[in-house]
């Protein structure tokens, strides 16, 4: 070490410091934020393409009038999986997987702030999303609609223990989000090159951490709101009981005030990748960067004035909903403003067409005919026709396939080298995007005037002759189409990471942000070197520092200690929130099995609620703290 | 690697034009199906305000969308063209990072700052032009367009609100799990999913439930209104066109959500007070032997349990009023024609007809059976 010959920056250390255990309990036990952010991809893209599998059976089950191929039964478990598994278990986690993963990366961060939270929020999702599953096993899938309206969901008219699984499942998934939530906001805030100031973030992790300042005010409503409704079952209280005093508006009240934002939620990160995927081909600073930055978060405060809007047909006062028009109209503005960007960015540049970019072109035709339809079904008296029916569907099909699917297939297709160090075929790619945007058009497009032919949601089958056979059958075969789009983009996707496929370049794409500035995939500990971050495109001005091989003179004495980590200690730079100065090195735990532990007693804690077991509950209870503690403990691993 | 790459690449686009294309030729094949209950065929000067909202926002909602959608391809356009004449003056290679392949790093441009002094003037008409989209396009045009739209959807609200007008007729509307009960309060009239009004005359419905959260919903006539248990809503409209007018249960409310139609019968004012008048007389009593058999075995079998039949000893309250069960048109809640075949699914087997209907089946001797049905059919 004290050879003159020893190179500036130990890279064999380094990785070694940073990588995973040896062996299945080593990579069990990682919570390194590329470890999560994958695990968290592949797992909500595993639940896309379940949730996928379910919309294709319940349009066969609606092709045909009076169809029979699964019952009332059967397509009201479908169409509540659906709602809930693209809602819970693939939206929200792909963005927080991406979000995990791209984050650090983009900020020139080594980790996530709390690699074990980190972990926890992965494994609690799991558990979650396991725990819903099973209730196919169980026989007691979860059927009212992932609204789950009382009072059809108190114990009176769902005795059975369908609603228990959602309710406790859901209740872990939100954990999880509110888990994700809090690390990236602790990452923007203090985890940020040097020189990254507020205004060079760039735009995607200023979308995620607008989204995660959300989750954090929008999620806990929802865990009272169920934690309610499951005393109301369980223990036979009376929140939401009209006859004793309760009232069933109070869950539509939170619920909704969760769901709204939501769905804002689910749109803000996508339109984040979006802009990278924008700004990247073609070769330009986003048109108007700062307003797109603003446009984010105004509209992130504005998404939680707006939750009435779908409660217009409740019998609340005709005053109260219209004060809730103007306040959804509101949203139009920085939407609109983030559209034109996305053009003039388009305008100005040179567009090179990826599959990305064509994910993103699609995103602004789609994205826009949802928004419309959306300013129509604000306007309250419109809304009292078109609540509640297919009309709604395809408006929020509209916004959130070309909102947030889109946008996150775009940028499977941008990220993927970064991800796993392959490339997607870019052919294979095309044909998958054609399929998909033609099929889901076909798909959903026939569904406004479904809605406006009297077509209600959540209905299993409909009757001859009331005109809605042509454009059923229309866009059941739109789904396929879009089926067969997904089943060539999971082939791609796959066939990309057989044995031997080519490995994919640092920088294929020329993008500007920093984490193509490293491997990949990218190497364990992310940079090393010193880094000075002087635009929001570090990569084009020519001037930021980008780490790298610099020798160990050139570098103050903690970058030293952190790019040659002799203690065996994984240590990052934290840095000042506004101004991104060096301001402390902060050590990071590495490899833990606590974070699963405690996911497990939990889960442990919430069969034992579900079976109505005090034992089961009591031993879940104390594992949990026992896990917590354990975690918590210094210097255990 | 040279420009024609990404040239050539966008040859792409146009097949997914055609694909779109395609797409809209089979929407405006399907577009061209109708149906008879439409929201855009009004029947109230409630629905038809709606419709012309709908109207109205539509042709705005598309020209945005088409004025957008130009926006959108003239730099798609220009790009695939490669017109845009100094392109290549405004390009600059830019620093790159490791492992680098040729082909895009060579096109990368720098921001506007560092474009070359020969570029600079087009790079600042540029940035005005991205301006003006931003301000017009992204700001000042649609807060135009949603300020013309508040104004109309709060006209619209004005005139479809839910207010009382004088000589309106009162009705409670009740859900159930999945059917409809209708009471005329001032007739002292009580029957099923079947709603008769008098044409050109202000009807307001009391809308109350039973169970869960339904929401009542006739598309000619005006929009929905939920009704929810521990609460009354109201629903007003003021039907101009006599006929028969479907509607359904809009909220769901559990397994048979699907089949929980609602009929809306507007009759002239002379055909109107005829019916209320035959509804509020108590049934019609049996005609024949078996039916008077079928009345026996009505109260025997249990339906009495659950059923009325006015001025006879079933008072049940459970399901729906039968007193004039034979002058209604449909059964189970408007999904099948009420003729002797399916009033006799429906008792023998009310899951084919209706699954998840809360009627239980009833086992009885074909005599039994056909007694009964006579006695049902008598119930005119």
């Amino acid at each position: 070490m004290t050879a003159p010959a020893t190179p500036p920056t130990d890279v064999e250390l380094l990785e070694h410091v940073w990588g995973p255990r040896p062996g299945f309990i080593g990579w069990l036990g990682q919570c390194n934020h590329k470890a999560v952010g994958r695990r968290f991809i592949f797992t909500a893209f595993f639940f896309l393409l379940l949730g996928g599998a379910l919309a294709l059976v319940m349009r066969t089950q609606l092709a045909f009038p009076e169809n029979d191929v699964v019952g009332p039964q059967g397509f009201n478990e479908l169409f509540t999986m659906h709602g809930t598994i693209m809602m819970f278990l693939f939206v929200v986690p792909m963005l927080e997987g991406f979000t995990i993963y791209v984050a650090p990366l983009q900020l020139g961060a080594r980790d996530m702030p709390m690699p074990r939270l980190n972990a926890f929020g992965y494994w609690i999702y799991l558990a979650g999303g396991s725990f819903l599953l099973t209730s196919a096993v169980a026989g007691a899938v979860p059927d009212s609609g992932w609204f789950a309206y009382v009072p059809l969901t108190r114990a009176e008219f769902s005795p059975g223990l369908n609603l228990d699984f959602w309710l406790l499942g859901v209740t872990m998934l939100e954990i999880s989000g509110i888990v994700a939530a809090i690390e990236v906001v602790t990452l923007v805030a203090r985890f940020r090159a040097p020189g990254m100031s507020l205004g060079r973030i760039p735009v995607f992790v200023w979308a995620s951490f607008v989204a995660s300042v959300m989750i954090l005010f929008a999620f806990p409503p929802l865990v009272a709101g169920t934690v309610l409704l499951e005393l109301d079952r369980k223990l036979g209280t009376v929140f939401y009981d009209a006859v004793a005093g309760g009232d069933p508006l109070l869950w539509q009240h939170l619920f909704w005030w969760f769901g709204h934002p939501e769905v804002y939620i689910q749109l803000i990160p996508a339109l984040g990748m979006a802009a990278a995927i924008v700004t990247t081909a073609c070769r330009r600073r986003m048109a108007g960067r700062t307003a797109v930055v603003a446009s984010l978060v105004a509209i992130g405060i504005l998404s939680f004035g707006l939750w009435v809007h779908h409660m217009y047909a409740t019998g609340i006062p005709l005053l109260a909903t219209s004060l809730f028009t103007a306040a959804s109209f509101m949203i139009a503005i920085p939407s609109g403003v983030i559209v034109m960007s996305f053009i003039g960015t388009m305008w100005w540049g040179r567009i090179r067409w990826t599959v990305s970019m064509l994910y993103v072109v699609a995103f602004v035709i789609v994205f826009v005919a949802g928004g419309i339809t959306g300013v129509m079904v604000a306007m309250v008296p419109f809304d009292w026709q078109a609540h509640d029916t297919y009309f709604v569907v395809a408006h929020f099909h509209y916004v959130l396939v070309g909102g947030s699917l889109f946008p996150i297939l775009g940028g499977f297709h941008h990220w993927m080298p970064k991800l796993t160090g392959r490339i997607l075929n870019e052919r294979a790619g095309r044909w998958a995007f054609a399929l998909n945007f033609a099929g889901f058009n076909l798909a959903f497009f026939p569904q406004h005037t479904l809605g406006l032919f009297g077509m209600p949601r959540r209905v299993w089958t409909y009757e001859e002759g009331l005109g809605w056979e042509g454009l059923n059958l229309l866009s059941t075969a739109g789904s396929y189409v879009m089926g067969i789009g997904m089943l060539v983009f999971t082939i791609n996707l796959i066939t990309a990471h057989r044995p031997g496929a080519s490995s994919a370049d640092d920088d294929p794409w020329g993008a500007e942000s920093l984490e193509w500035s490293t491997g990949s995939p990218a190497p364990n500990h992310n940079f090393r070197g010193s880094m000075t971050i002087a635009s929001p495109e570090p990569l084009w001005d020519g001037t930021s520092e980008l780490g790298g091989d610099a020798p160990p003179s050139d570098g103050p004495g903690w970058l030293r200690q952190i790019d040659r980590p002799t203690t065996g200690l994984r240590q990052g730079l934290a840095t000042t929130m506004l101004d991104a100065e060096p301001d402390q090195i902060v050590t990071l735990p590495g490899h833990s099995l606590w974070p699963l532990w405690t996911a497990v007693a939990i889960s442990i804690v919430m069969v034992g609620v579900l079976i109505d077991s005090i034992g089961l509950t009591v031993v879940g209870t104390g594992f949990l703290v026992a896990a917590a503690a354990t975690w918590l403990w210094p210097g255990v691993e | 690697m040279t420009l024609s790459q990404p040239q050539s690449r966008g040859s792409h686009p146009s097949r997914c034009r055609s694909i779109v294309l395609l797409a809209m030729v089979a929407l405006t094949v399907g577009a061209c199906t109708s149906s008879p209950d439409r929201v855009t065929a009004p029947a109230s000067p409630q629905a038809d305000d709606i419709d012309g909202l709908w109207t109205l926002s539509l042709w705005l909602g598309a020209a945005v969308w088409l004025v957008v959608m130009t926006l959108l391809a003239i730099p798609i356009l220009r790009s695939r063209r490669g017109t845009r004449r100094s392109s290549d003056a405004n390009r600059a290679v830019t620093r790159t990072g490791r492992g680098r392949w040729a082909s895009p790093a060579a096109m990368i441009d720098e921001p506007v700052t560092a474009a070359e002094a020969s570029a600079q003037d087009e790079a600042r008409a540029d940035e005005r032009v991205r301006a003006r989209l931003l301000w017009i396009g992204g700001i000042i045009g649609p807060a135009i367009i949603l300020l013309l739209l508040l104004i109309a959807s709060g006209r619209v609200a004005a005139s479809t609100a839910h207010i009382e007008r004088p000589g309106e007729l009162v009705i409670e509307v009740t859900g159930h799990m999945f059917w409809w009960e209708v009471h005329y309060p001032d007739h002292d009239v009580t029957t099923a999913n079947e709603i008769h009004v008098p044409v050109d005359r202000p009807v307001r419905l009391r809308l109350h439930s039973e169970d869960v959260i339904h929401s009542f919903w006739i598309p000619r006539m005006h929009g929905k209104i939920d009704t929810i248990p521990g609460q009354e809503n109201w629903l007003s409209f003021e039907p101009t066109e006599t006929g028969t007018f479907r509607g359904a249960c809009a909220e769901f409310c559990g397994i048979a959500h699907a089949q929980m139609v609602a009929l809306l019968e507007v009759q002239t004012q002379e055909d109107f007070d005829a019916w209320i008048d035959q509804q509020a007389a108590d049934a019609t009593p049996p005609q024949t032997p078996t039916a008077e058999d079928g009345a026996r075995v009505f109260i025997e079998a249990g339906c009495a349990a659950c059923h009325v039949v006015r001025g006879t000893e079933a008072v049940g309250g459970v399901g729906p009023d039968l007193t004039h069960l034979a002058s209604r048109e449909t059964l189970a809640s408007g999904i099948v024609p009420n003729d002797r075949e399916h009033l006799e699914e429906l008792i023998v087997d009310p899951w084919t007809v209706k699954p998840g209907i809360r009627m239980p089946p009833t086992h009885l001797d074909p005599d039994e059976l056909e007694a009964l049905l006579d006695y049902l059919e008598g119930l005119e």
